[in-house]
Formats: C-alpha cells, sequence, structure tokens
C-alpha cells in the first residue's frame, strides 16, 4: 500500500458512467462492471512569474499549472485543485511517464505563452521567478466489458477529470 | 519538322512518344494549377496557401521549388564542366532544408503570423521598422528574381526546343505561357500543389536515370576512370587541372552558395511561412534532406557519366553542357521512359519559375502597391498581383533575348542566388536571432551584399580566387552589424514581437504517448484478468 494525494471535486464518477450503460440499447450483449480504481499522476504547479512591466520595474505575479500524465498536456488552472490522502494498493498507481523537470518545462512554456498573449506590451519576456510542484493523482475507473456471447472481456478506463473513457495499452 | 539540334548531335530521331508525353504533362500540370485555383477564396489562400500546408506539401515544394531548372539542366552541365569536384555543391542542398526549417522556420511562421505578414517584404518591413527597407528589398528581390526566372525560362526553351524540335524563341514562349496561366490563377495554393506533383517526378526520373547511366560507362569505377583519362583532376574534388587546389575559399564559397545560401532565397523562406503549425515544422528539414540527397547528387553524378559518354565539347549541341541530362536520358533509356524523364526535368523548372514567378507578382501586388494606394482594398490586391505576375513574367520572357543575360543558365544562376542570398541572409537571420538588427543595417548588408554579389563575379572572383558568394556573405554580415552598431536600437514593438518568437524556440515535448500505459503483470493485478484484450 501508499500513500497518494488523490484530487477531489472530480465530475466523473462510476456510477455516472454505468447508469448510462445500463440505459443503452444498442449494446444488449454486453455487462459492464467496474474493477478496480487507477491512479494517475498530475503534476500541479504554483508558479511566481517575474513580469517586466517597464525597463525598470519588475512586477511579480502569480499562476497555477498543471500537467495531466494521460492526456500528456499541459494546462493553467485558475484554481488550485484540492485533494486528500488516500492509501491505495500500489499496483492500482500508474507509472510516472515524465520527470519533474520535464513536466515543470512544459507547463511553464504554456503558461508563459499565454502571458506573452495576454500582456503584449511587456518589456521582455515573463520569467518563472519560483515555484512549488505538487504530485496529485486523478482517478481512473477501470471498467470490464463482458460480451457475453462471444464469451471476450476487455477492459477500459474512465477519466473521471475529463469524462473520456481510455483504451488501455500494454506493453 | 526540321531536325532538331539534339537530334542532330545524337545521330538518331527522337521518337514521338517523347514530346508527346511532355505535352501531355504540362497540359497535366495546367490542370492541376486551375484545380487549386478554385480553392483560392482570400489573398492569405492567394499568398500563403492559408497558412494551411502540411509537412510532405512544403518540404517537397521546398525541394522542387530549391532544385529547379537551375538543378536539372545547369547541375549535370556543372557536373560535365567540373567533374567530381561539382560535388562540393552538393551537400549545400541536403542541408540548406535542414537550416531552413531547421532554424529559421519556427520564429519566421511565429512572427509573420503574429504580426500578420504575408509576404517577406512585409516581414522586413515590420522588422525593420521602415518603408523604406520594404522598398529596397523589394527592388533587390525584383530584379535578382527576375534573373532567377530568366534562368527557368532559358532551361525550359532549350528542353522544349531539343525535344520537340520547334525553334528556341517558340519553344520559350510555350514554356512561358503555360508557367503564367497556372501560377497567375492559383496563387501560392497551385504552386504548392503543382510542385508536389512535380517533385515525385523528379525523384522517379532520377532514380530509373542515375543508375542506368552509371551502369553504361561502367559502374562508378569506369566512371572514374574515364574521367581520369579525359584529365586526372576531373575524377578529383580538385576539378579540371586541379584549378581548386589552394583555393579554399572558392571551396567554401560553392559549397556555401547552396549551403546557407537556401536562407537568403525569399520564394524558399516563404514556405516556411505558409506551413500549418509547429509539428509540420519538425518533419520538413528531414523529408527536405532526403530529397535534396537524392536530387543534388544524382545530377552532379549525371554530369560526370556525361562528360565520359560524350567527353567532347563538339559532340554536344551548339558545344554546349547544357544538353546532357537530356542526351543522356534519350541515349540510354526507353523512348517512353526518357519521356517521363524529360517531363520530369520539364517539371523542376516549372515548379521553380512557378515559385519565383509568385514572389515577384505577390512583391509587386501586395508591397509596391501599399505604397501607391495604401488604402486598396483586398480584391485590389489580388487583381494587381495577378495583373503583375502576368506581365512581369512576360518582361522577364523577353529578357532572355537580351545579350547581357545569354552567359547561359549555369551563370545566370549562380548570380542569382551570390546576388539574393548574401544580401537577404544577415537580414533574415540576424532579424530573427539578434534583437539588436537595425534599419540602418538591413539597409547596409543588402546593398553591400547585392552590388558585391553582382560586381564580384564579373570583377574580382577569378583575380581573388576568391567566391563570389563567400566574399559577398562576410562584406554583407560585416556590414549589417556595423550598420546595426552605429544606430539607433530598434523600437520596443519589435522587440516584443521578436521574445515572442523566440519564446516558442525552446519547446520539446517529452517523446511519450499519451493514454494508459501499464505492463501486463500490473494489468492482470489491477483487473484480475487472466488474458489480456486491451
Amino acid at each position: 500500500m501508499a500513500e497518494i494525494q488523490v484530487l477531489k471535486g472530480l465530475r466523473y464518477t462510476p456510477e455516472m458512467f454505468l447508469k448510462r450503460m445500463e440505459k443503452s440499447k444498442r449494446l444488449p450483449n454486453i455487462t459492464v462492471r467496474q474493477v478496480n480504481t487507477l491512479y494517475s499522476l498530475c503534476w500541479i504547479f504554483q508558479f511566481r512569474v517575474a513580469l517586466q512591466a517597464t525597463k525598470k520595474t519588475v512586477r511579480y505575479a502569480g499562476y497555477y499549472a498543471g500537467f495531466d500524465e494521460v492526456a500528456m498536456s499541459p494546462g493553467k488552472l485558475a484554481l488550485l485543485p484540492s485533494a486528500e490522502p488516500m492509501e491505495v494498493d500500489e499496483a492500482c498507481i500508474l507509472a510516472d511517464k515524465l520527470t519533474e523537470e520535464q513536466a515543470l518545462k512544459s507547463a511553464w512554456e504554456c503558461n508563459q505563452t499565454a502571458i506573452i498573449r495576454k500582456y503584449r506590451a511587456l518589456s521582455a519576456p515573463p520569467v518563472l521567478a519560483d515555484y512549488v510542484t505538487e504530485r496529485m493523482y486523478k482517478p481512473l475507473y477501470l471498467f470490464e466489458f463482458h460480451n457475453t456471447e462471444l464469451d471476450e472481456k476487455k477492459y477500459k478506463a474512465l477519466d473521471s477529470l475529463t469524462g473520456d473513457l481510455e483504451d488501455i495499452s500494454i506493453y | 519538322m526540321s531536325k532538331s539540334i539534339l537530334e542532330q548531335a545524337l545521330g538518331f530521331d527522337i521518337p514521338a512518344v517523347v514530346p508527346v508525353m511532355l505535352i501531355v504533362y504540362i497540359v497535366a500540370i495546367l490542370l492541376v494549377g486551375l484545380w487549386a485555383a478554385k480553392k483560392v477564396k482570400n489573398s492569405e489562400d492567394w499568398f500563403v496557401g492559408g497558412r494551411s500546408m502540411g509537412p510532405w506539401i512544403t518540404a517537397l515544394a521546398h525541394g522542387s521549388s530549391s532544385l529547379g531548372g537551375g538543378m536539372y539542366i545547369a547541375g549535370p552541365q556543372y557536373g560535365w564542366e567540373a567533374g567530381a569536384s561539382s560535388l562540393w555543391a552538393a551537400p549545400g542542398d541536403v542541408f540548406g532544408p535542414l537550416l531552413n526549417f531547421g532554424i529559421i522556420a519556427r520564429r519566421m511562421r511565429k512572427y509573420t503570423e503574429k504580426s500578420r505578414a504575408l509576404t517577406i517584404p512585409e516581414f522586413f518591413g515590420h522588422r525593420y521598422y521602415s518603408r523604406g527597407v520594404r522598398n529596397l528589398f523589394v527592388v533587390i528581390l525584383i530584379v535578382a528574381m527576375i534573373i532567377s526566372l530568366l534562368v527557368e525560362y532559358m532551361a525550359m526553351g532549350v528542353l522544349i526546343s531539343c525535344i520537340t524540335g520547334l525553334g528556341y524563341t517558340l519553344s520559350l514562349i510555350i514554356g512561358c505561357v503555360a508557367i503564367l496561366i497556372y501560377t497567375g490563377a492559383g496563387g501560392y495554393l497551385a504552386v504548392a500543389y503543382t510542385d508536389f506533383v512535380q517533385s515525385i517526378l523528379m525523384i522517379i526520373g532520377l532514380i530509373i536515370l542515375i543508375p542506368v547511366c552509371i551502369s553504361s560507362v561502367g559502374g562508378l569505377a569506369g566512371m572514374n576512370e574515364g574521367l581520369t583519362a579525359i584529365n586526372p583532376g576531373l575524377a578529383t574534388l580538385w576539378g579540371e587541372d586541379y584549378y581548386l587546389k589552394g583555393a579554399p575559399l572558392m571551396i567554401a564559397g560553392i559549397a556555401l552558395v547552396y549551403f546557407i545560401g537556401y536562407m537568403g532565397q525569399p520564394h524558399l523562406v516563404i514556405k516556411t511561412v505558409a506551413i500549418k503549425d509547429e509539428k509540420s515544422i519538425k518533419l520538413v528539414p528531414m523529408i527536405g534532406a532526403c530529397f535534396g540527397f537524392i536530387l543534388a547528387f544524382g545530377v552532379y553524378i549525371l554530369g560526370m557519366v556525361g562528360r565520359v559518354s560524350f567527353p567532347d565539347m563538339a559532340m554536344l549541341p551548339n558545344g554546349s553542357a547544357e544538353y546532357i541530362m537530356p542526351m543522356l536520358a534519350l541515349s540510354n533509356l526507353p523512348p517512353a521512359i526518357a519521356g517521363l524523364i524529360l517531363a520530369g526535368a520539364a517539371a523542376a523548372i516549372m515548379s521553380t519559375a512557378s515559385a519565383l514567378l509568385l514572389v515577384i507578382g505577390s512583391s509587386v501586388g501586395n508591397d509596391l502597391l501599399s505604397i501607391a494606394k495604401p488604402k486598396a482594398t483586398e480584391a485590389q490586391k489580388m487583381r494587381i498581383t495577378r495583373i503583375a505576375t502576368y506581365i512581369l513574367g512576360l518582361v522577364s520572357c523577353a529578357m532572355c533575348f537580351i545579350p547581357l543575360f545569354s552567359v547561359g543558365v549555369y551563370q545566370l544562376t549562380w548570380i542569382a542566388w551570390s546576388v539574393l542570398s548574401p544580401a537577404f541572409i544577415p537580414c533574415i537571420v540576424g532579424g530573427l536571432f539578434w534583437k539588436n538588427g537595425t534599419k540602418g543595417g538591413a539597409i547596409a548588408a543588402m546593398i553591400v551584399g547585392s552590388v558585391t554579389g553582382f560586381a564580384w563575379y564579373y570583377l574580382l572572383q577569378d583575380v581573388t580566387n576568391i567566391h563570389t558568394f563567400f566574399a559577398a556573405l562576410v562584406l554583407a554580415i560585416v556590414a549589417y552589424i556595423i550598420g546595426s552598431k552605429l544606430t539607433k536600437k530598434p523600437p520596443q514593438d519589435v522587440v516584443d514581437m521578436f521574445d515572442y518568437a523566440k519564446a516558442f524556440d525552446t519547446i520539446e515535448n517529452a517523446n511519450v504517448p499519451a493514454g494508459i500505459r501499464m505492463n501486463a503483470e500490473q494489468f492482470s493485478k489491477v483487473s484480475g484478468a487472466e488474458k489480456v484484450f486491451a
């Protein structure tokens, strides 16, 4: 078992998906059940950014950014997400895809671009003065799809953050 | 119809299928161009293809525009004259696209997109915050590009006349009219799509022709022996009579003229403006380098084979090696395939000529018109640009008959490159990578680069043994730096834009695929499944 920080307040739950599948009449031979919950890393960064307002004046601003390792894409965050500590089976935690440095670089570049686009009159590009990193995990609900006619089982995971049903690639 | 000079030199009649294939090909290209013309909805479509060109179209269009008639006719000609020493120029065509898209494309695309520049002169006008710089650029560009265009027209005239037996003048006019019709109608879209088709034909043509020709002279060993027998220096990198020995600056010039010369050619740099997105920029250099590798080395080797097959100048039509490629194709291949390859040569010429014509036309329509009539509407701009394209195309066709420009395809190619590239390379590269580059520096570099590029070739190259391109480039860079240091720094707007373009320079996404990935053991643990179907 390992203790991780799991994101709170996520929109999509397994019940919602199961309910939707129950309603669907297109897949009469397929039964769906949740078999487990996986956890994928989301990097959360708090940036302190130096903005060169004029040649001599530097102003500082705070921004939040994240990097989702399922989507492999950086993003801006309007608010700092909350998380709670949770003990989970180590097998359920997906391996890290990036180092902190790589995630930071990508998230910062995404934010820097947004800042440059927003403040066109800056004297110089914004500079990352300081940052705090947090590792939070988002749940991915693992579903088993059983085709009773063929007696074949397939697995997909519901992303609790985006609502996407993700394929699982095995290596 | 009278016998063409090529038939006289070869000693047999050219089969009818060869000119037929050439004509069919020209008609097909016209149709592709006119089809592309239907897609043009606004000026951005016309000038830069709506900035929506994918990596394959961009890379192949870039390749076929750069390696045009100058390459297909002049390359073998240079190979015939210089032997193995011509290979000094070949790596440039491999690395040229790498530098163009590997170094300047990302920043150029970002800068022009943000500043809403549609043409390279517009980029100059914005980056050097001066209408004067933009106008000077346009003037140099039009003069040098027209010289380049003459090269392509002449090459087209040579090709059509030697295949069909028509007179040179009539052949030149037929080629010119075909190019004018589709470029004028479809703009960048027509040029990019026809270039794409043409580049495929160019590659197929050379892949067939090169091995057949090499084996006809007994392989590479036979080619070397043949060259050595003619002149021992021809089989070495020092050239006939070892004329390059002790002339390192001459070699540097020959190698650099294409190596970094690409970055100063507006009709090639515009491809970086028209590319779709950042991802596409990454793919283009590799595709372009492979394309350049096949073509550049291929044409010079063809010239060397031609020297072995037709060693005496008296064996060549008009005593000129310009015809060496058609001669090799017709004497070594079945008529239908020879026709296909010669259509490939026509493809190369037409694609370059259309790209040049497009840049000249858009410089007049978009840039000069904005001076004469600043409030011109988009429709007016388009109309003037099209008319300018037609008029300048015809004017340059007429200029082919002026004796001053009758020095030959290969010499004219080098003059055009030596005038254009040294004048523009410091301004384009400096403008994107050196924040302190100013309009004073740009004006100095353009004047010094273009004047030196033109005058050095005629006056000093033979005396100093320093290649025109090398001399002009070094002097232009020095002029750019001194001019920039002595004048006032660029305004804040320009510096902001510079920083904006630079900010995108370091984006390198980790090469990890998206999605959920786990090993089989972990998967069976979490799912409880014995057999994995995922």
